[in-house]
């Protein structure tokens, strides 16, 4: 599906097909200029407004955009594009639709740990609504199959979660919304790994959007009573006289001062106090919503010392101490501006940024506008010098295509997990580690083989179905020949997981492999070769024994909790981007390979393509067209722009934004 | 252009098999083998390294395996009193000697003491240890418990030991680079599936990409950087894919698995001659809080013939005097089961050395299991010891305070 409007003539690349690489330089101020504006906060003038730097602009401040998006905001005077972008409360977005639940509650219980499940199994026969035990072999079975079946669930309904989120990146005309929850996401990192309730989560999620552009203390003190952080960071453990220092160890390290920036082990201790009694209700049913209780009787109400300050404070009071240290809008700023602007920023800067969070007593709007607006952030220093983080890199990518649908062949969660990156799963309290790290040969070359997939699978080829049980999983049924484990694959029509049997199971995973090579590009092969093994020697593993006396077993839990769970959770039909690649360079009067080539390069890149491999892809495609010049009439040129929008897409200098 | 598509695959095989460096005809290579020039790959292998043709296989096993159930000490009735359900009968234990026995799934890993190739350090753990995954893995990971260092104890190694970073020096096989490989100076080649490590595209974009595997000079240092790793991955993925496609076995390694997959990419590795010093791999599923017996005796018998395999595969290769193989987990288990067959997070365990040039035996003291610390064993040996260990006695990098920041007594693990 194709952004509304996609197929207006771009006024930056004129009515005739002149390269826009030569059009350039006129709006572009030399390199020294721009180099004397590094740490430089004034704002930008409207002289020096123009189409690339409005490109930069959405980029950082949202997830870039078509051809279009960015026309808009070169026509705007650069406060005014701020403003738009900063100020989007005033924007519209009743369109957005929220997310739509499964119900995969469906006895009115949630998850609770296996050892509690299987020892309430024993004692009463009962565990998650269920009947929990059953007769003859594998006597607590069922309590464990439940138990797999809401774990599973709990991550499949995340994964559609993910999705939702994304597609919102994805459309909503509030693009530093999302960029900015995705930051405090990044920075109250908390992960559906440990707090395992879906809802939770999304309701975290809703109140880091709630505040993101706001006033960081109001933030603060939401996120210090959100039931997802509560049970991330043990808070609802901490009470009177037994704390749990979790929580206030991390506000000090990593969401306010960071470390080393003037607190004491003491102060930790001491501030674990003042947060005893922020708890929550019990949820282990679907009777109680979540909520953030403060109980007076596990509160500890004697005097703390927090910061050398005195009394005997709660948590509000305890973040306002926090708050007063000049070590927080420090912090703060560093951070901000290391995921919008850049890495390195010199001390002076540092404190320049911290004096304007500081002097709007922690509301963010001027920080940004300040950042956003200023010289330095178009310095040559902060342009096109970020490494894109896997969320905003395939968002971006969708953006600048012009879909309105997320693709979801290749899989949204799965792919930006094989970069690093899935939303709603940091991999701990830090964050996501940033920057280079998100680099590596393996992430690189996946990068670039995601922009293949997505454009030269057909659904129907893809061979990867809505749900498959998980890598790791699937042999299950084959391993325990014993249990009689029945292996089940997804039925698309029906849209549901149906029985097998192992000759046809055996057969869906060697193609589910084939296929998975395909979209790779690779052939079918074994790994590694091997030949007619030799005599066998203290080789056990072929016996596969298992012991006789189990009252439940795992993996007969995890293969019937796939199976149960799938049967739950709504799925994410296949669907794949239609772009039509060949309109686009028609509409922009584009005729022959090179122009082509810039217009692609030029759509999606922030950083412009090195001469040698730029010649490398012009002289690909003439090669493809047996031509210089584009026929567009000839029905081999839309794949032969797909394939260079594939190399564009995969040139290092697509990595940067 | 002497190696294009024309050239067969017997061919390449026979290249690579001799050793890139030993054709001696770098002109005209395409761009993706000009990294692999006589000159860069000799230093690389020889420099001042007395032992340049050393090679460290360190293998995680994730997860905290329970270590009481691995190295059996049956004659300890403390053990018999904390572990009803779940001991090791002591006529099961495949016994090493007088007072320890293997699980009896590490048939493999007893023949490798019998002859003299496994040396197992009792009680290894660190002061005050985590209980978390996460936390005590990263602690592994980065050799700095307490600590939360932005590299691997083996990049720091890397770093100091080869400054200026060679090609394929490190290998992790895995979907994601581990922390313990995270170097300031050096570019891991990661991957899981070699198949899959490449970029997909017809021949005509592969030359394209060609362009994608050189550095240019810029002036912006991020796309300096990512120049850098599209070299590395441009490269290391064919060079990688042909050493997988291109071995052949014989070797029986037990049934496919993960473990044994990545063992046989590693020899596979070797034996084309990659300049790859450090190979990190990772085993999980041992986090056996429940129906433990059934899960330890399938990963038990999956790793121990994996690693018997491997040793005969590299003895067969005629590497086996290069090659040593270091075990550990993030943590061990709980003394005591839990109730439902099972074990939870605890802390001392054993890790295991392998090789032939590795002197047999048991080293350290093992921990008392009945003078515990909150039902969790005390630590006897730190191990960062056996870290300084591979570095100084097998590596042969002499200043391993600086890289694992502080000093650590080595054991007489080698001959």
């Amino acid at each position: 599906m194709k952004r509304a409007g996609l197929l207006i003539l771009l006024v930056c690349l004129g009515a005739t097909s002149v390269r826009p690489r030569a059009e350039e330089p006129k709006a572009t101020p030399s390199a020294e200029s721009q180099a004397a504006w590094t740490s430089d906060l004034t704002p930008i003038g409207e002289k020096d407004w123009n189409y690339a730097r409005a490109a930069h602009l959405l980029e950082r401040a949202g997830f870039g955009g078509t051809p279009e998006d960015i026309d808009k905001l070169a026509k705007m005077t650069p406060a005014a594009a701020v403003d738009y972008l900063v100020d989007y409360e005033k924007i519209d977005d009743s369109k957005l639709p929220a997310f739509e639940p499964s119900g995969i509650y469906p006895n009115g219980h949630k998850l609770v740990p296996i050892q509690d499940v299987v020892v309430k199994a024993i004692i009463t026969g009962k565990a998650y609504g269920i009947k929990a035990t059953q007769k003859g072999e594998l006597e607590y079975q069922p309590a464990v199959n439940e138990f797999y079946t809401l774990l599973i669930s709990e991550h499949a309904e995340m994964g559609r979660a993910g999705q939702w989120w994304a597609q919102r990146m994805l459309v909503t005309p509030r693009p530093l919304e999302e960029k900015l929850t995705l930051f405090w996401h990044d920075h109250f990192a908390t992960s559906q790994e440990k707090v395992l309730n879906y809802e939770l989560m999304l309701a975290q999620n809703q109140t880091l959007r709630k505040h993101a552009n706001g006033n960081f203390r109001a933030l603060l003190i939401a996120i210090a009573q959100d039931p997802a952080m509560l049970i991330w960071l043990d808070n609802r453990q901490n009470v009177k006289g037994k704390p749990n220092e979790n929580f206030a160890r991390e506000v000090m390290e990593l969401f306010t001062m960071g470390e080393g920036q003037g607190y004491t082990e003491a102060d930790i201790r001491e501030l674990a106090r003042a947060f005893t009694g922020w708890t929550m209700n019990p949820i282990e049913t679907t009777k109680n919503e979540a909520k953030f209780l403060d109980k007076p009787s596990l509160h500890d109400d004697g005097e703390k010392t927090i910061l050398k300050e005195k009394g005997n404070v709660n948590g509000t009071e305890a973040i306002d101490i926090i708050l007063k240290q000049s070590a927080v809008p420090r912090f703060l700023t560093r951070k901000l501006y290391r995921n919008f602007v850049r890495t390195d920023l010199s001390p002076e800067l540092n404190d320049k940024l911290a004096k304007v969070l500081a002097d709007a007593k922690y509301d963010l709007k001027p920080l940004l506008k300040t950042i956003f607006l200023s010289r330095d952030f178009y310095s040559e220093a902060s342009v096109g010098t970020q490494i894109k983080a896997p969320v905003p890199y395939v968002i971006s990518t969708y953006r600048k295509l012009g879909l309105l649908t997320l693709p979801s062949v290749p899989d949204f969660n799965e792919l930006t997990g094989q970069l690093g990156q899935v939303l709603f799963y940091p991999p701990n309290v830090a964050g996501w580690p940033a920057g280079r790290s998100w680099i590596n040969p393996a992430t690189l070359l996946t990068r670039g083989n995601f922009a293949h997939t997505l454009l030269f699978t057909d659904p129907v080829d893809y061979g990867h179905p809505e749900k498959v049980v998980a890598e790791g999983y699937r042999n299950i049924p084959q391993m325990f020949p014993k249990y009689n484990i029945k292996p089940h694959v997804w039925n698309a029509k029906e849209g549901k997981m149906e029985p097998v049997s192992v000759e046809k199971y055996e057969k869906f995973l060697v193609n589910l492999n084939a296929a998975e090579l395909k979209a790779m590009g690779s052939k079918e092969g074994p790994m590694v070769n091997e030949m007619p093994a030799g005599p066998v020697k203290d080789v056990k593993s072929k016996l596969g024994k298992i012991a006789d006396d189990e009252r439940f077993n795992l993996a007969v839990g995890v293969y019937s909790g796939f199976v149960e769970a799938y049967n739950r959770v709504k799925p994410i039909p296949r669907t794949s981007a239609d772009v039509d690649f060949a309109a686009m360079l028609k509409e922009a009067k584009v005729g022959n390979a090179e122009d082509a080539v810039d217009y692609f390069s030029k759509r999606f890149l922030r950083v412009e393509l090195q001469a040698e491999r730029r010649a490398a892809v012009v002289k690909f495609l003439a090669g493809e067209l047996k031509s210089d010049k584009l026929d567009y009439s000839d029905k081999k040129l839309g794949e032969a722009l797909r394939k260079i929008v594939h190399l564009i897409l995969s040139a290092p200098e697509y990595q940067l934004g | 252009m002497w190696i294009n598509k024309e050239m067969s695959s017997s061919t390449r095989r026979e290249f690579l098999r001799a050793g890139l460096y030993a054709v001696g005809l770098t002109a005209g290579l395409p761009s993706v083998f000009q990294q692999f020039s006589r000159a860069e790959t000799e230093k690389a292998l020889k420099g001042d390294e007395k032992h340049p043709e050393r090679i460290l296989v360190v293998l995680e096993l994730a997860g905290g395996n329970d270590g009481l159930n691995t190295v059996v000490p049956f004659t300890d009735d403390a053990y018999y009193k904390a572990r009803p359900s779940i001991g090791i009968a002591k006529k099961q234990v495949l016994k090493l000697n007088d007072e320890y026995g293997f699980h009896p799934s590490f048939e493999g890993m007893q023949t490798l003491f019998k002859d003299g190739k496994l040396a197992i350090v009792h009680g290894c753990g660190y002061p005050e240890p985590n209980l978390s995954h996460f936390t005590a893995m990263e602690w592994w990971h980065t050799a700095t418990p307490h600590g939360n260092d932005k590299y691997g104890w083996l990049g720091r190694f890397a770093d100091a030991h080869q400054p200026k970073p060679v090609d394929n020096y490190i290998v992790n096989i895995a979907a994601r680079q581990s922390l313990a490989i995270a170097s300031a100076k050096h570019s891991p080649v990661i991957f899981k599936d070699p198949r899959k490590f490449g970029r997909a595209g017809t021949e005509a974009e592969q030359k394209v990409f060609e362009t994608y595997g050189k550095v240019y000079p810029t002036t912006n240092r991020s796309l300096d950087f990512v120049n850098t790793v599209s070299r590395t991955a441009t490269g290391g993925a064919a060079v990688v894919r042909s050493a997988c496609a291109d071995y052949r076995t014989r070797v029986d390694y037990g049934s496919d698995n993960d473990v044994t997959l990545d063992l046989k990419k590693v020899a596979a590795m070797i034996n084309a001659k990659l300049p790859t010093r450090l190979y990190y791999l990772s085993m999980g599923g041992f986090d056996t809080h429940a129906a433990q017996p059934e899960l330890q005796q399938t990963l038990l018998m999956y790793l121990s013939d994996a690693l018997r395999g491997f040793m005969e595969d590299i003895g067969r290769i005629g590497r086996a005097d290069d090659v040593t193989v270091m075990l550990f987990t993030e943590f061990g288990r709980r003394v005591g089961e839990n109730a439902s067959k099972g074990t939870d997070h605890g802390t001392a365990g054993p890790m295991f050395i392998l090789g032939k040039p590795v002197k047999g035996g048991f080293y350290g003291k093992h921990p008392s299991l009945t003078e515990l610390d909150g039902g969790n064993l005390k630590m006897t040996t730190d191990f960062r010891s056996i870290y300084a260990t591979m570095l100084s006695r097998w590596m042969g990098f002499a200043d391993t305070k600086t890289v694992l920041k502080g000093e650590y007594p080595t054991l007489d693990i080698f001959g």
